[in-house]
């Protein structure tokens, strides 16, 4: 369910009743959570008007929590000690993942030849999420066991992690990608036929989350948490399909109870859900119907008006996702749980090296920790024995953003986008350090260099955006053509106003040069209010919201991945 | 070996975090965690308390209260919002339990429902006439016709003719309808854009149809929106998919689907919508596309009674043209084929995964068809239309001659 529907305000309240009721029995309140979630994500796939909630959720949820307990007993649901106490034999700690990622396979093989029936899909895409769970327990717990003393890396530990990374990657890449290789190889040699797999909704996020918590327990970082703990930290429905990329172990400190009901931080967490659905609802969507058409068909619209829409667009995408991940945190929040920051005003940014550090911020730091560092990241490396001082930087960010792009989706224009930022950052580097190198300075005040790193900046980031948004290479093209080239408004068909879409952007972009403890304030004297007053004051925002937005809710762009 | 130190950042100058990140939050803090009995999730205090606040740490509040926030600020905003609640929901289903709460929170909502409808006065939503009947439309449009001085016999029963469009003065065309023009919309734009002979526009609404007015009101829009507004040369039409579903008419009244009543008024309604769009001076040719033949577990049906209604209304109507979407996305005989081959023999699939609507495929198929249908309404010789053979349909494919009767119309329906 989306997160700004009814459907989800009922879920929500009955599962915030339930935590906080159920919370001082953690066992208990866990497995609530893990059901919840579980209940969520099967709604997603939900063939609406054919199945309701309840039919659908009540006998397989059952089914599969039946199944995760089973499993959990099997495969000991204890937290590992250290090595050196462990006396699981060999054949145990390695062969166990192989074991368990096999039957994974056969009986996800079975489900499908058994229950080809669309109508079925939905159970069977949890049934993905629970065996990335159980399988990926399982290797965490063998890499674990594998550590040397002190948990230092052995080979066969860094082996088992390889294993890991791959088998998760190989999910993903399956899903994702097997139909954009087919389609690129049908070009050039023999005829898949494409599959048309139903990409599963947030494989894209649970994935890397998963990988995550194998090489975080692979450096010895983390010990593994028990299965329960991790099976709740995968599905947990709050970031489960596009939230922050949490940190398993910015995540279980949390379920350990120590969330006090007396005090639930409420005025932040409303503060959060109010400017969220402000931005997905009511920004975003009302972009989203300008937008469209212009990237659709630049060909109908004037050169002023493409150019206002490409604007829009990264007004729009950064409302759309920005206004989710507040919802989000705003819900985990009321549950007592803190995520992480996902977004700091990007749009303030004097350099695109600082818009990364301000948008998707847990994506960022996941590719720096993960595959920027371990590809070398700025230590001076050698490359094929010759020093070559900072080329191997500059390699290993091009790549990083570059896999970055790629993992957004299965199509080129995703790789431009995340190219064209590693090519910047690069050269924006490169630029910085000769700029600093300078022994005189140019003598232009620092206001106004500011001013000019943030016009380059904003500039740059939207025209990359216009490769994310467009559907290939040429609908890209065209957008530019027309903004560039075009002739003028001869024949233009549409007729938003190029001046109020205008104020708006420019209304949007100011909003993130306010500094934060304006809106802290004006939520805690919000939270100050007699709470009477306050329901009054969310029934009046929900109406605001629910008038100002469109019919219906467009889709939200990330959920694609 | 020695123990590897807890977590911290081995390249501290890399570019993408150059110091510590402090945007990350802190963990709770050691002074919020409690170990005791479980605790009231009302805090100890009473329901009165819900009158003033008094938060015991800043910005926080027991959990039963914001329970209680939460429960009565939506079912504050149910009643405030009810009308636009019903709206939505007549559009869901019209029997389901959806919209019988709707009902009932619509009727004892009384002046609660001000304000928003202050706030749809605001912003200049005209909500009232979503109602509006299909003939009180053809009622207005005939009147402004008249009001306009163009004489009845310029309507008459000839086939439009339409100028010759040349890329210097290319034909408007407009097409629009239900999600299916989603994703076909965009796709005829592009290929009479890329002609050079039409300006085009798409437009339209999922979740919509004929059947539902209430919803979305189509000849309104049609008539209001693009016919004055736009004034399109030619426009593509397509309804159907969302239609196959019981009319509310009044109150909670209606016509179950495909009875006879039902029947004769979705008649009514495509041949006020058909008369509405008539030009003038009979300069519009109105293309009005079948639904497609809908595959197994689609649940939508009854698509061929449709059409019948659709092809028998287009016959007396010359500015109407009916196109046989059906025979473009089905096997030979009829029935249903995700998967259908292209001109150059290649088989491809044409439909998305729920077996409604087209996908990439199917659109630019259609879209082409559409375009060579039109040619033989508007000479398009000004340029030479190189049909692509791995998009069109083989030259075998062609539109039924004749709309047949479904063998299972009820008696008496027209």
């Amino acid at each position: 369910m989306l997160f700004p529907t009814i459907d989800f305000a009922v879920f929500f309240l009955v599962v915030f009743t339930g935590s906080w009721v159920l919370r001082p029995r953690l066992r208990v309140w866990k497995w609530f959570i893990l059901l919840s979630s579980c209940v969520f994500y099967l709604d997603l796939f939900r063939a609406k008007d054919e199945q309701s909630l309840l039919s659908l959720t009540v006998p397989l949820v059952s089914g599969l929590i039946a199944l995760t307990a089973l499993g959990s007993w099997v495969l000991g649901e204890s937290i590992p000690k250290e090595n050196a106490e462990t006396r699981r034999p060999p054949v145990l700690t390695y062969g166990a993942p192989f074991l368990v990622y096999g039957v994974v396979l056969l009986v996800a093989y079975w489900l499908y030849q058994t229950f080809p029936q669309p109508r079925d899909e939905n159970w069977r895409y949890l049934y993905l999420l629970l065996g990335m769970a159980f399988t990926n327990q399982t290797l965490a717990r063998s890499v674990f066991a594998s550590l040397g003393a002190g948990r230092s890396r052995t080979s066969a530990s860094r082996w088992l992690v390889r294993l890991g990374i791959a088998m998760n990657l190989s999910v993903l890449g399956f899903f994702k990608y097997f139909d954009w290789v087919a389609g690129i190889v049908a070009t050039i040699g023999p005829r898949f036929e494409a599959i048309n797999l139903l990409l599963p909704i947030a494989i894209s996020f649970f994935t890397f989350q998963a990988i995550s918590y194998v090489v975080d327990v692979g450096r010895g970082e983390l010990r593994p948490i028990s299965q329960l703990d991790f099976c709740v930290y995968l599905t947990f429905f709050a970031h489960l399909v596009a939230g922050p990329i949490v940190r398993v172990g910015e995540f279980t400190p949390q379920l350990e109870g120590k969330a006090d009901p007396r005090f639930v931080p409420a005025s932040e967490a409303f503060m959060l859900i109010f400017r969220g659905m402000v931005k997905k609802v009511v920004v975003s969507s009302y972009l989203a119907q300008l937008v469209d058409p212009v990237f659709d068909l630049p060909g109908n619209h004037s050169g002023g008006q493409v150019l206002i829409a490409t604007y829009a667009y990264a007004i729009q995408i950064y409302a759309d996702f920005s206004g989710y991940t507040d919802i989000a945190i705003g819900v985990a929040l009321l549950l007592g749980i803190r995520f992480p920051q996902n977004f700091d005003a990007p749009y303030r940014s004097l350099s695109v090296q600082d818009f990364w550090r301000r948008w998707h911020m847990t994506l960022s730091r996941w590719l720096r920790d993960y595959l920027y560092i371990p590809l070398g990241g700025n230590r001076k490396l050698a490359m094929f024995g010759k020093d070559v001082g900072e080329l191997r930087t500059y390699i290993n960010l091009f790549l990083t953003m570059l896999l970055g792009g790629l993992w957004h989706g299965a199509n080129v224009t995703f790789l431009v986008w995340g190219a064209g930022h590693g090519l910047y950052l690069g050269v924006e580097r490169y630029v910085k350090e000769r700029w600093a190198l300078r022994a005189k300075p140019i003598g232009v005040p620092l206001p106004v260099v500011k001013v000019l790193q943030w016009v380059l900046t904003f500039h740059v980031v939207v025209f990359l955006w216009v490769f994310f948004r467009a559907k290939d290479f040429s609908n890209a093209f065209d957008v530019f053509g027309q903004i560039f080239v075009s002739s003028g408004a001869a024949f233009t068909f549409t007729t938003f106003s190029v001046a109020i879409v205008a104020a708006l952007v420019v209304a949007m972009v100011a909003s993130q040069f306010v500094p934060t403890r304006i809106p802290t304030q004006a939520s805690v004297l919000f939270g100050h209010l007699p709470p009477i007053v306050q329901m009054v004051g969310v029934a009046a925002a929900l109406v605001a919201i629910d008038a100002f937005g469109p019919i219906g809710i467009s889709p939200f762009i990330y959920f694609r991945f | 070996m020695p123990r590897r130190p807890a977590r911290q950042n081995p390249n501290s100058e890399d570019p993408l975090a150059d110091e510590a990140p402090t945007a990350y939050p802190p963990s709770f803090d050691a002074e919020r965690s409690y170990v005791g009995p479980s605790p009231d999730i009302f805090g100890g205090k009473g329901w009165w308390h819900l009158l003033w606040a008094k938060p015991d740490k800043a910005g926080t509040m027991p959990a039963g209260f914001v329970l209680a926030i939460m429960v009565f600020g939506m079912v504050g905003a149910m009643f405030v919002n009810a009308d636009a609640t019903l709206r939505k929901s007549n559009a869901k289903c019209a029997d389901c339990w959806r919209h019988t709460v709707a009902d009932a929170v619509a009727f004892s909502a009384g002046p609660l429902k001000q304000p928003r409808a202050y706030l749809d006065d605001v912003r200049g939503v005209d909500v009232t006439d979503a109602g509006k009947d299909s003939a009180d439309v053809v009622k207005q449009a005939e009147a402004e016709r008249a009001a306009e001085g163009v004489p009845a016999e310029a309507v008459g029963p000839k086939r439009p003719v339409l100028r010759k469009p040349t890329p210097e003065q290319p034909l408007s065309l407009w097409v629009g309808g239900d999600s299916i023009t989603g994703a076909f919309g965009p796709a005829l734009q592009k290929v009479a854009a890329d002609s050079k002979l039409f300006k085009a526009v798409s437009d339209s609404k999922p979740s919509s149809g004929l059947t539902r007015p209430d919803y979305f009101n189509w000849p309104k829009h049609l008539y209001d929106d693009v016919v004055k507004a736009q004034n399109p040369d030619v426009m593509v039409i397509m309804f159907g998919a969302n239609d196959a579903q019981n009319m509310p008419i009044k109150g909670n009244q209606g016509y179950v689907r495909f009875t006879k009543e039902w029947l004769d008024e979705y008649r009514r309604r495509v041949a006020d919508t058909m008369d509405l769009l008539k030009d003038g001076r009979n300069q519009r040719v109105v293309i009005w596309m079948g639904a497609p033949v809908m595959g197994p577990n689609s649940g939508v049906e009854g698509m061929d009674k449709l059409n019948y209604i659709y092809a028998s209304e287009a016959k007396t109507r010359p500015w109407v043209v009916y196109f046989d979407t059906s025979a473009f996305l089905s096997n030979p005989d009829g029935s249903y084929a995700a998967n259908l081959p292209n001109a150059e023999g290649t088989v491809e699939l044409q439909r998305a995964g729920d077996n409604i609507h087209l996908n990439q495929a199917g659109s630019d198929r259609v879209a082409w068809a559409v375009l060579t249908r039109l040619s033989r309404e508007v000479d398009l010789s000004a340029v030479t239309l190189a049909q692509p053979p791995d998009i069109v349909a083989p030259p075998s494919v062609v539109e039924r001659p004749e709309i047949a009767r479904p063998a299972d119309w009820p008696d008496g329906a027209t």
